[in-house]
């Protein structure tokens, strides 16, 4: 064995590393790891266990990427129906397979449109997720695109005059809902200003919404950038979503799967439009994406599919009125609530006096570790049963002051 | 064609050990319709919601299906089964690691208390814990002093590593911020043609130019790269063993003459199989390298993805790293790190996002946090000397079956022992084609990479496959090695699909249902439909 090694002209090191345990033990040693930790009131989104079924199917979990096209017929079809489903949500042309998060969504899409433009400016509004807005800022950081951000009024929109003022843009991107919750009334607007002007407009969105909202294709986006569905741990947002214009098609970053026939005139399914791609184009690639978020996207064509368009309606429809209801009663309680003038969605901003000092985890997204929104805090609904409940402990929370 | 199959013919019942007909299945499902065709299109659109403009709602629903639960699960059953994973056989891709996932690291992957974590609270202690040991083991793995978690695949923690080196170089003053032309300036990243396309991708998306160094027969042209190395090098981008399997010591001489002109050293983790445990990175010379978790720590590739891909980098580098850092806080609330593995008491871990020289941020939460716990289950289960035993068995791997198959392939420096992978060229037939007939069986080589061997496959067996395995494997081989090539153009016979047109699928893509309903594929969609009508 060691001749096999022979070349290698380093000594080798044995790494220190605790002593191996069995299987049983490490399953205990974990268990203890995690521990008892309290969910917080604000749930994310349910996932039926069906979804969790179709994902733990050992021939889609276990595979590799389907470069070999006639072992990988499942999830290359799987794929095209993710794709296709997006594009049904988003009225858009063409939907990546996969990307790894809604950050680096946003972060291809700016590459995209710095090629396609020539132009090295992108206005981001100061309202979308900060997480995005930082890996957007990573992203581009080697390539000398300057990002600019366009600040929010009263309402929780985009402001108009910083909006006017765009100029020599390669991409504008704005979120709605965004991340206070608040839905964007100028979107058609903003569209025309962008394009006036040159540059590409890509729109942040919750796929669950655009089961009763007007979709992206509406407002002539070029682009549009959202998280997946249908499940993902904390903090590991696992799926980046990206749509275009089927313009853009050949500037995509990452995987497409395409339909085309076998040999006997059957329908089949491959990976495509390859020459994009960095095992074959190396540098001048419209990307670096090999590895990419497959299996979520099969869970998120699995979530969809399962709740069809009235599901998803009804579950918006659920989140607005719950978020709606939490709100009034914020509101009866003597709270500031939504602290935005802005038409909302499933969530929406509350001044809660004390809450920068006071703030509790698990009890709202604290405002103001982002923005200049000292003692605000992102809520979203919660059951009906749960509403007095919530009311009392930022009543609490905040205390004499309020 | 008579080919002995055991793999299949115990499933369907047909004995084991007779030489019978091609006739088994590589994946067993076929003709699934789309999700489109099954379900109903069930519309609900609410007249109005409370504080929502109606100009803001839609007029027409999108067209979904609806498809029930039970019909749902079948769906997916049936394309599962159209698909083939490590679980189904051996998946011998090169360079890709497509080892066995021990299934208990699945179980606790999957635990329901890391599903349901939300962003409004923190992420327990326990958790931080785990990921901060994994930190640790990942410093002494790689033999580097400090580690990010959060890329979610290769080729970010490439691009992650990359933009560091910029970092640096621009706090050097030795990268100027796009106004070129003042003195030295660090524009360039210097990778050999064997390497994986990614990193000549992620160099182009830090803003380097790619300096690409010359390969004969499978090895850096030593003599070659170091004339153009100077002190407009950032870095040398390397990946070892390299992709045809080997192991090439002039690497090491290139590392050193970048160092001598004040650029850094990258390694390219994608083959880290084999030499962990084993050789460190690190002691090679090399400043950063990325690891990536679907390959080496035996998370699962999903089918593409998502997967991870941790960068550990030597300490003066550390401040470069993407935030948040995840540290362990001693009791005067100063961030610590890499003191060995205390128990939990008094330990504190705190996600930080003060570190001015930072990059920024990458990824969004945690990374893949579901591959990282696999890993760290990965290195608990294995211990060190496990570890080095997947280095050591993964090579032992490759050579036996190199040594079966050297008489029938042209195998590119013979004279070098392989690594944990080999690459290797049919004398006189497609690559594609014997690619094909492999796929009766289910083995997928990868095909025309490295892109420098002219008609190349490439083997990675792995650690976890038997002698069992890997003689059937070699026979397929040879089998394709001495079959005619009429009879191999038609292969594969007994996948879902006979061999398909991905020429015409990128002529004219259809890359939506709408699409194809568009299309004159629509005949071949009701097709599908019918084909499975009761």
């Amino acid at each position: 064995m060691e001749e096999l090694f022979s070349d290698v002209p380093v000594p080798p090191h044995n790494p220190e590393l605790p002593t191996q345990i069995d299987e049983e033990s490490l399953e205990e040693e974990v268990n203890q790891y995690l521990g008892d930790f309290r969910l917080g009131i604000f749930r994310p989104r349910y996932v039926p266990a069906v979804v969790d079924e179709v994902a733990a199917r050992n021939e889609f979990y276990t595979a590799y990427t389907s470069y070999q096209s006639e072992l990988s017929q499942g999830m290359l079809q799987a794929l095209f129906e993710f794709q296709s489903l997006v594009a049904e949500l988003t009225g858009m042309g063409v939907v990546s397979s996969s990307l790894y998060d809604g950050g680096a969504a946003l972060g291809e899409a700016a590459l995209l449109a710095r090629r396609v433009t020539g132009k090295d400016r992108v206005f981001v509004a100061s309202s979308a997720d900060p997480q995005r807005k930082a890996i957007l800022n990573t992203y581009v950081s080697g390539l000398g695109v300057r990002v600019f951000e366009l600040p929010f009024d009263e309402e929780g929109q985009v402001d108009a005059s910083a909006f006017e003022a765009i100029r020599e843009p390669a991409m504008v991107y704005v979120e709605s809902p965004n991340h206070f919750g608040v839905l964007e009334e100028r979107l058609d607007e903003f569209s025309s200003l962008v394009h006036s002007r040159g540059g590409l407009f890509a729109l942040g969105v919750d796929l669950v919404s655009l089961s009763v909202l007007r979709p992206p294709s509406d407002f002539d986006a070029d682009l549009v950038i959202a998280e997946g569905v249908g499940g993902h741990p904390y903090g590991s947002s696992l799926l980046g979503v990206l749509a275009a214009k089927s313009t853009l098609t050949r500037q995509m970053p990452g995987k497409l799967v395409g339909a085309t026939l076998d040999s006997e005139g059957r329908l089949a399914y491959a990976l495509t439009l390859l020459t994009r791609e960095q095992s074959i184009r190396r540098e001048r690639a419209t990307s670096n994406v090999t590895t990419d978020a497959a299996l979520s996207a099969v869970r998120a064509a699995a979530y969809i599919s399962l709740l069809g368009q009235s599901g998803l309606a009804k579950l918006a429809e659920e989140e607005v009125r719950s978020a709606h209801a939490l709100s009034s009663a914020l509101s009866s309680a003597g709270f500031h609530s939504p602290s935005f003038g802005g038409p909302f969605w499933g969530s929406f901003a509350v001044v809660v006096p004390n809450a920068s000092r006071r703030h509790r985890p698990g009890l709202g997204l604290p405002l103001w570790e982002d923005y200049p929104l000292e003692d605000q805090l992102l809520l979203k609904g919660v059951p009906e049963k749960d509403v007095d409940g919530v009311v009392g402990e930022l009543l609490e929370m905040a205390g004499e002051r309020l | 064609m008579k080919y002995r199959q055991a793999k299949w013919e115990n499933e369907t019942g047909e004995g084991s050990s007779t030489e019978t007909e091609n006739s088994g299945a590589a994946v067993r499902g076929q003709n699934e319709p789309l999700v489109f065709q099954l379900g109903h299109y069930d519309f609900y659109l609410p007249d109005e919601l409370p504080g929502v403009p109606k100009s803001l709602l839609r007029y027409s629903p999108p067209k979904l299906p609806k498809v029930p639960e039970v019909r749902l699960t079948r769906h997916y059953v049936h394309l599962s089964q159209m698909n083939y994973g490590v679980d189904s056989g051996i998946t011998p891709l090169g360079s890709c690691t497509m080892k066995y996932t021990p299934k208990v690291l699945e179980r606790v992957a999957r635990d329901r208390r890391i599903a349901d974590l939300t962003v409004e609270i923190p992420p327990p202690q326990g958790l931080l814990k785990m990921l901060w040991e994994l930190q640790v083991y990942i410093e002494e793995i790689t033999g580097m002093g400090a580690v990010t978690l959060w890329p979610k695949a290769g080729s970010q923690g490439e691009l992650t590593a990359l933009l560091m080196v910029r970092k640096y170089f621009q706090e050097r003053g030795e990268i100027g911020d796009g106004s070129e032309g003042q003195g030295r300036v660090r524009k360039r990243v210097m990778i050999p043609l064997t390497a994986h396309g990614s990193n000549f991708a992620s160099a182009a998306m830090a803003g380097f130019e790619v300096t690409r160094l010359p390969v004969r027969d499978g090895l850096l042209d030593f003599e070659a790269a170091s004339k153009d190395v100077d002190d407009t090098v950032a870095a040398v981008m390397l990946t070892l063993p390299n992709t045809y399997g080997l192991f090439e010591p002039s690497a090491l001489d290139l590392v050193k003459a970048v160092h001598s002109v004040g650029g850094l050293a990258y390694y390219d983790g994608a083959n880290m199989n084999a030499f962990l445990g084993l050789y460190r990175p690190r002691d090679m010379g090399f400043d950063l390298v990325q690891l990536n978790l679907h390959k080496t720590f035996a998370s699962p590739h999903g089918g593409g993805g998502p997967g991870a891909g941790p960068v550990a980098v030597k300490s003066s580098l550390a401040d470069y790293l993407p935030v948040p850092r995840l540290v362990k806080v001693s009791p005067d609330g100063r961030p610590r790190t890499g003191d060995g593995h205390a128990g939990m008491a008094g330990e504190e871990f705190e996600l930080r996002e003060d570190f001015p020289k930072s990059i920024g941020r990458i990824s969004e939460g945690l990374g893949n946090l579901q591959a990282l716990i696999r890993a760290y289950c990965y290195v608990r289960l294995l211990g060190g000397s496990g570890l080095a035993d997947v280095a050591r068995y993964s090579v032992l791997n490759a050579n036996y079956v190199a040594a079966l198959v050297k008489g029938a392939y042209a195998i590119p420096s013979p004279h070098l022992p392989r690594k944990h992978e080999f690459a290797f060229a049919p004398r006189g037939k497609s690559a594609v084609d014997v690619a094909k007939f492999l796929l009766n069986w289910g083995y997928a080589p990868s095909v025309h990479f490295p892109p420098e061997l002219e008609e190349s496959l490439m083997f990675e067996p792995t650690e976890t496959e038997g002698k069992k395995e890997l003689d059937d494997y070699a026979r397929a081989l040879l089998e394709a090695a001495a079959a005619e090539e009429e009879k191999l153009a038609a292969e594969p016979r007994n996948a879902s699909v006979k061999r398909v047109d991905e020429v015409r699928a990128a002529r004219k893509p259809l890359l939506t249902y709408r699409d194809l309903l568009d299309s004159e594929l629509r005949g071949a969609v009701a097709a599908r439909n019918s084909d499975t009508a009761p």
